[in-house]
């Protein structure tokens, strides 16, 4: 093998590094836009808020929770026949 | 930012979308990723880079997907092989290019790639560029990647087997061309 040989060789497998020159850069800038994350407070109000929501939902689409009354007070009268 | 693991910059990304964690990431690994896309790519600095600009975006966006099993390194090859295979097109790139078809490498663009222009890096570029598709894929991946043949072969998707022979083929048609430039210039 001559010098020429090996100096191919070894510019194929030691090619040496490219340059940044702003390749991050661009690919950073390309990024999809960030997530928006919500804070601490944020998320916790938003849980209070769909809380509030499903018992209002709740109370409306059974007459003010009426049930609940007419349940209990069917449960103490069996109670006391018994 | 540059003391941290390559998965603990992960986590990062994945958690809380650190966007400085995945420029480290891209710092670390894009002249690995667009070496390898120049040598697919026949030399085209330009649309190299281009197809590597795409292979961080898709690896930003399929990060989830990343389970850890092999290298980054490994893993962003692959996405680079593959965005290779889509955009230009694997029926086109992988048809033999005739030896008297074989075309100088691009310019570099302006203050590029210090080591670019030189005369053995031209008719390096020139000899791989003649190669069929499946040999300087082979070659591409097996030498100056810092990955093992195993993990070419992986990445190509074929037997270690298969791999190698077509490295053996590739390099002796590389021997030949480079020496019979070799005279030319001499």
């Amino acid at each position: 093998m001559t010098d020429h040989d090996h100096d191919w060789r070894r510019q194929l497998e030691n090619p040496g590094p490219i340059d940044d020159l702003g390749f991050t850069g661009r690919v950073m800038d390309a990024l999809p836009p960030r997530r928006r994350r919500l804070s601490q407070a944020q998320r916790a109000a938003v849980l209070m808020g769909c809380a509030v929501l499903a018992g209002l939902l709740g109370l409306f689409a059974f007459r003010g929770g009426s049930f609940v009354a007419h349940a209990f007070r069917d449960l103490v009268a069996v109670t006391r026949r018994a | 930012m540059d003391n941290l693991s390559d998965s603990a910059l992960i986590s990062r990304v994945l958690v809380d979308d650190d966007r400085s964690a995945f420029s480290e990431l891209v710092r670390r690994y894009q002249s690995q990723v667009r070496r390898l896309l120049r040598k697919l790519t026949g030399g085209d600095p330009t649309f190299a880079d281009d197809l590597a600009q795409e292979t961080f975006l898709r690896g930003y966006r399929s990060l989830k997907s990343y389970r850890g099993t092999a290298r980054f390194s490994t893993w962003l090859c692959q996405i680079a092989y593959h965005c290779y295979l889509t955009e230009a097109g694997r029926a086109k790139t992988r048809a033999e290019v005739p030896e008297e078809a074989a075309r100088p490498m691009h310019e570099s663009a302006p203050g590029e790639s210090r080591e670019a222009g030189t005369l053995l890096q031209r008719d390096l570029a020139r000899a791989l560029e003649s190669l069929n598709g499946e040999e300087r894929e082979a070659i591409a991946l097996a030498f100056g990647q810092d990955l093992s043949h195993e993990e070419a072969a992986a990445v190509l998707g074929c037997p270690l087997g298969t791999l190698k022979s077509r490295i053996n083929r590739g390099l002796e048609k590389l021997e030949g061309r480079m020496a019979s430039w070799r005279s030319e210039h001499a």
